[in-house]
């Protein structure tokens, strides 16, 4: 019975409806108006609520239950207070509320979006993207979504290098702006802007937009004056790395200077190479390419400051000056002067048919270069006119000294000068009707010279074509002179709704080249060297852009004439060609909406010889390579491609994804028949052979930013098919490479204390050729955990772990960087902390095969001071 | 680029001192349209609008009153969701642009009755607690933050204990979340509610009544309502002009944030 009225009682208060009324104050018992009263039950659900009016009054509807009820009234910038609601609680209830120190600030997270969008324009903040790791602005352009750095500095958008890198709206740095992204202090920084279609002359805006970005860096302060410098010294041996950068940024002028010494591995050709001058102009690519120039540095999967023996000295001054409004002058000029060892095991096999052949080699290099560079740019561009004239002169020295062990070591060294000088003259300006008229004017001149010596004992190959002087040094030489102009007229114009550009031009190629053997080396099989070549041609490139809606078409159907003529200057015997190739290209652009893109394109073009394959007799590239001429012949190359890119990005989500689809095929009709001696010297001979080669290519890059959970991700996919031709040892073979690249780059900021960044990288190639498939693979991970105690303090350790079938190596390196003032902070490093003292890299081309394992720098120590002078 | 010369322009402003501002994030997930909108809010009174209609009026107010030339290149686009709602303290102004027509909205904060419901989900190591309401003929389903005893939320949506954080339609077509406060208060200058004598007002029922015609013939509705009429200007109107603007209408009003003109309960 008291169960059952005990159930009633319980089902009749649920229905009956009842009241709480009140007043709110506070601690100056003053009434609060707007405060939020609510009554929880026991799981925190809400029963009912109320707010107080004008007068700190509440009143609160609900209905009775047998539950225990709490009220609580809640306030910014006051503790919330509680009170438990029972039969018998007074009405009014009276609740006074007593101040606190929090602000909404506290509770609401301050909202500042990573990447804001206005027109064509994205905004990424930095203040967003950076963490408290990052020291210069290249620490953050790697993190930003949609963007990617490559290991020469250049910065890519969407997949396509950008056009230009302004630093307020200012280029100071032309091509080389990766010196700006390695000395910024990221702190200097407000803002990166993408322009997207960035149009960079001012009379072509809004008429000619581009389908590239360029990026401005916005600085905190107007008028940035500051010095920064890094000063290290270590052992062992004895090691020193030092940097000091005066900046100066101003609305009108802006001037830096990167003077940087080391001998810890780092080098500078990523400063030294880039090229100053925006426009390469219509010269014939190749045409000026000086021969033998000497093997290249290869480029390792590791850092250079893993494997380098080096001793580095870089001077780089740049300064922008305005001459008036729109009207600067630019001054770039870069010294260089680089030495480096390195040791190299080389294990490589050379596939022919049923045969292989296996080479292995010890080489000790020592390469000593030498390069000045200066551009000399005046500009002017205005809304009205554009003009611009640069200058470039350019020279340098290198020298390549190898000990190379086989079955018997031998020496063998080449040095490369090269002088190079530029003028290219640019001019804009409007017609009536919108027209705008082109003018340009390009002069190049150009000299090379190679020599190389080594013993003609060095290789069977060299053996069998100097056999009577097995003993003797060979000595080669060779010059080359070159200048090539060019010039052109164009018009831009509207016809209806189709945008129009033309341009029509000359162009003119001299060189000249002698190759010289020592005199006892002279055979009828390897006579003196001595030809000149000229190329005169016209070309006709019109243009057509047709918009509408969403959908933009674009045709471009190229026409050139060139006549050219080669004279062999010993026995003066001339043989000429006359081409006339049509290339048209068709693109389509469709943009449905601002997130996303698509282009289409197919083209169609035909490539002649530049003569510089087919016009020598024979060059010796080093001991194991010659290159054979041949009867001249026109190497008639026919390329067709087609392709699709699908860009999307989506601002409110930081996500960025572009993906790409490439078919190119080409039909030749010259080929390198490829002769291998038995210890694998290789001399190539160009015959006549049409051949066909296929390649498909598939790339994937996905960035996001998860701001939630502080994670920055970056995918990127690379799936490469070739299908070519070789000719080896008379031999006709079919050779298919696959190669599949895959790299994913994380960032965590785990809390103010913790961040941890982790890449890794996987390749795997598979080679099928004469019946055979070969399959490899590399992995890399690298990982770097940062712990921040306090914001002067951070402590760092990574590990950097790689794998292939031949070998796995595992690095490990820990700083520690103190912050002393605003102007100093200390750093200890050690580097190689396990003391791994060599790794192994797999390259694959086409037949050959090359396993190269590299001796590595020891562990080694570093401490020095990082400075900042100068007020922003 | 085009470049319009200022010459005069009368605005009665008021300056609000804004002591609190949101950011929201609005998404229409049936078009993928998303934005930004700001929700600021001064005492008893609260505005809410685009970020970039608020950050073209400061750009327009500095203009204006330096005489300065207008780069239009340097104003932000337009919204898709073209709204402003301003809320006193009993009434809730919902200002629409209906194809040229200026329409606002009149109903008062007791019409929104708030059901809290004792389920709760945690954000961000938040605790958000759900109500439900109607508005608008959609049911839409509101998750507020206790800890932030302020009794405002995005667009129409007012009179919850705790500040709404997320709020959504049944179907999920329209979607409001906070994303945070701005790094720097925005500053607002508008015209008083009272001083908006371009705008029709509008009770609930009426404005239903103009929207059924709007989706009707939306071209000939932009006609008789729109300030600027394309009858009376120099543009040719082309049946096809017609066909293609009915077309565009009808699909923006298919997803349209209001619907019928009574809530269903």
């Amino acid at each position: 019975m008291k169960i059952l009225y005990t159930l009633l009682l319980t089902l009749f208060a649920t229905y009956l409806q009842a009241q709480v009324r009140g007043l709110v104050y506070n601690h100056k018992e003053e009434p609060l108006v707007g405060c939020s009263v609510v009554m929880q039950n026991q799981e925190g659900g809400i029963v009912a609520y109320g707010i107080t009016n004008k007068k700190g009054e509440f009143t609160i509807q609900y209905h009775l239950t047998s539950e225990p009820i709490t009220l609580t009234a809640r306030y910014i910038g006051f503790e919330k207070i509680e009170q438990s609601l029972t039969n018998t609680t007074k009405q009014p209830i009276q609740l006074i509320l007593q101040p606190n120190n929090k602000t909404i600030e506290d509770v609401v997270v301050t909202y500042d979006l990573a990447i804001k969008q206005r027109k064509d324009t994205l905004v990424y903040s930095v203040d967003v993207l950076k963490d408290s790791t990052d020291v210069v602005l290249a620490d953050v352009i790697k993190k930003m979504p949609g963007v990617d750095v490559d290991v020469s500095g250049k910065i890519y958008y969407q997949g396509k290098e950008i056009n230009k890198f302004y630093i307020e709206n200012s280029d100071l740095l032309g091509k080389q702006y990766n010196l700006a992204s390695d000395n910024l202090p990221v702190n200097d920084v407000k803002n990166i802007e993408v322009y997207e279609n960035h149009q960079p002359i001012k009379l072509l805006e809004d008429k000619l937009p581009t389908d590239e970005a360029a990026f401005n860096i916005q600085l905190k302060k107007k008028g940035t004056k500051t010095l920064t410098g890094d000063a290290q010294v270590g052992a062992k041996p004895f090691l020193w790395n030092g940097k000091v950068t005066p900046m100066f940024f101003s609305k009108q002028a802006q001037a830096m200077l990167v003077a940087q010494s080391n001998n810890v591995g780092e080098r500078f050709d990523k400063y030294t190479n880039a090229i100053h001058i925006e426009d390469i102009g219509n010269f014939q690519q190749g045409a000026g390419s000086p021969f033998g120039t000497i093997r290249s540095i290869q480029n390792n999967v590791l850092n250079d400051e893993r494997w380098r023996d080096n001793k580095s000295y870089l001077v780089t001054p740049n300064l922008l000056f305005p001459l008036g409004k729109d009207f600067n002058l630019r001054l770039n000029h870069t010294t260089s002067l680089e030495k480096t060892n390195y040791t190299t095991k080389e294990e490589s096999n050379f596939y022919i048919a049923n045969v292989q052949i296996k080479r292995r080699q010890q080489t000790d290099e020592a390469i000593d270069e030498k390069k000045h560079k200066t551009n000399l740019l005046l500009e002017r561009n205005t809304k009205k006119s554009y003009i611009k004239n640069a200058f470039v002169a350019q020279l340098s020295t290198s020298n390549l000294a190898q000990q190379i062990q086989q079955q018997a070591p031998f020496s063998q060294t080449s040095n490369h000068n090269l002088s190079n000088f530029e003028n290219k003259f640019k001019l804009l300006v409007p017609l009536k009707n919108e027209h705008i008229i082109q003018l340009k004017s390009e002069v190049q001149y150009q000299q090379t010279e190679n020599n190389l010596e080594l013993p003609v004992a060095s290789s069977a190959l060299l053996e069998r074509v100097f056999g009577r002087n097995h003993n003797e040094l060979l000595l080669q030489s060779v010059n080359n002179k070159l200048v090539q102009t060019n010039h052109s007229i164009g018009r831009k114009f509207m016809v209806k709704t189709i945008e129009v550009d033309i341009e029509s031009g000359v162009q003119t190629t001299n060189s000249t080249l002698l190759t010289n053997l020592n005199q006892a080396m002279l055979t009828g099989e390897l006579p003196k060297n001595n030809f000149s070549t000229t190329a005169q041609g016209a070309y006709f490139y019109p243009s057509f852009k047709w918009r509408k809606g969403i959908v933009t078409l674009r045709g471009q159907p190229l026409i050139s004439y060139t006549k050219n003529e080669i004279t062999n200057k010993t026995t003066n015997a001339k043989q000429g060609q006359e081409v006339l190739p049509f290339e048209p290209s068709l693109s389509i652009l469709i943009e449905p909406s601002g997130k996303w893109s698509m282009y289409n394109y197919g083209r169609i073009g035909q490539r002649f010889s530049s003569l510089s394959k087919t016009n020598i007799e024979y060059f010796i590239s080093n001991a194991q390579n010659v290159s054979y001429g041949g009867q001249l012949q026109v190497d008639d190359v026919r390329n067709k491609s087609v392709g699709t890119k699908l860009k999307y990005k989506n601002i409110f989500s930081s996500l960025f994804f572009n993906g790409s689809f490439n078919f190119s095929q080409s039909e030749q009709n010259l080929l390198n028949n490829v002769l291998y001696s038995a210890d694998g010297s290789r001399k190539l001979e160009t015959v006549y052979l049409p051949n066909k080669s296929q390649a498909n290519k598939v790339s994937l890059e996905f960035g996001k930013l998860f701001s939630s959970i502080h994670l920055n991700a970056k995918l990127k996919f690379n799936y490469n098919t070739q299908n070519n031709v070789v000719l080896v040892n008379q031999n006709q073979e079919q050779v298919r490479n696959n190669i599949f690249n895959t790299k994913v780059e994380l960032t965590e900021n785990f809390s103010e204390e913790f961040v941890l960044n982790l890449t890794g990288k996987a390749s795997l190639y598979q080679n099928k050729l004469f019946g055979k498939t070969t399959n490899n693979q590399q992995f890399q991970v690298k990982s770097k955990l940062t712990y921040l105690p306090t914001l002067a303090q951070s402590v760092g350790i990574s590990n950097e772990l790689f794998h292939n079938q031949e070998i796995t190596a595992s690095f490990l390196d820990a700083y520690w960087r103190k912050k002393i003032n605003n102007r100093y902070r200390i750093l200890i490093k050690a580097n190689n902390i396990l003391n791994t003292e060599e790794y192994s890299t797999y390259t694959i081309n086409l037949n050959e095969e090359f396993m190269r394992t590299q001796r590595l720098r020891p562990r080694q120590f570093l401490a020095g001071v990082q400075f900042r002078i100068g007020k922003k | 680029m085009k470049k319009i010369i200022f010459t005069c322009l009368f605005f009665f402003v008021v300056i609000y001192g804004y002591s609190q501002q949101f950011i929201y994030e609005y998404k229409n997930n049936l078009t993928e349209h998303s934005d930004e909108f700001i929700l600021a809010i001064d005492g008893h009174f609260s505005y809410f609008n685009t970020v970039n209609s608020v950050y073209n009026a400061e750009y327009l107010s500095i203009a204006a009153k330096q005489l300065q030339t207008i780069d239009v290149s340097k104003m932000k686009r337009g919204s898709q969701l073209k709204v402003v709602v301003e809320k006193t303290a009993d009434k809730i102004y919902n200002y629409q642009y209906l194809f040229g027509a200026n329409i606002v909205l009149i109903t008062t904060k007791e019409d929104l009755k708030w059901k809290p419901l004792n389920e709760t989900k945690t954000l961000d190591g938040k605790t958000l607690h759900k109500a439900t309401v109607n508005y608008g003929g959609r049911n839409w389903i509101a998750w507020y933050n206790l800890a932030i005893p302020i009794q405002e939320g995005p667009y129409v949506f007012t009179g919850l204990p705790g500040l709404i954080e997320e709020i959504y339609d049944s179907e999920k077509q329209h979607q409001f979340t906070l994303k945070g406060k701005p790094k720097e208060n925005y500053k607002i200058e508008f015209v008083e509610v009272e001083k908006r004598s371009r705008y029709t007002r509008s009770s609930y029922s009426h404005f239903f009544t103009l929207l059924e015609e709007a989706k009707k013939n939306p071209f000939e509705f932009r006609e008789t309502y729109a300030s600027l009429k394309l009858s009376m200007t120099d543009v040719e109107i082309t049946p096809e002009m017609i066909k293609r603007s009915n077309e565009s209408a009808r699909k923006t009003l298919s997803n349209y944030i209001i619907e019928r003109s009574q809530p269903t309960q």
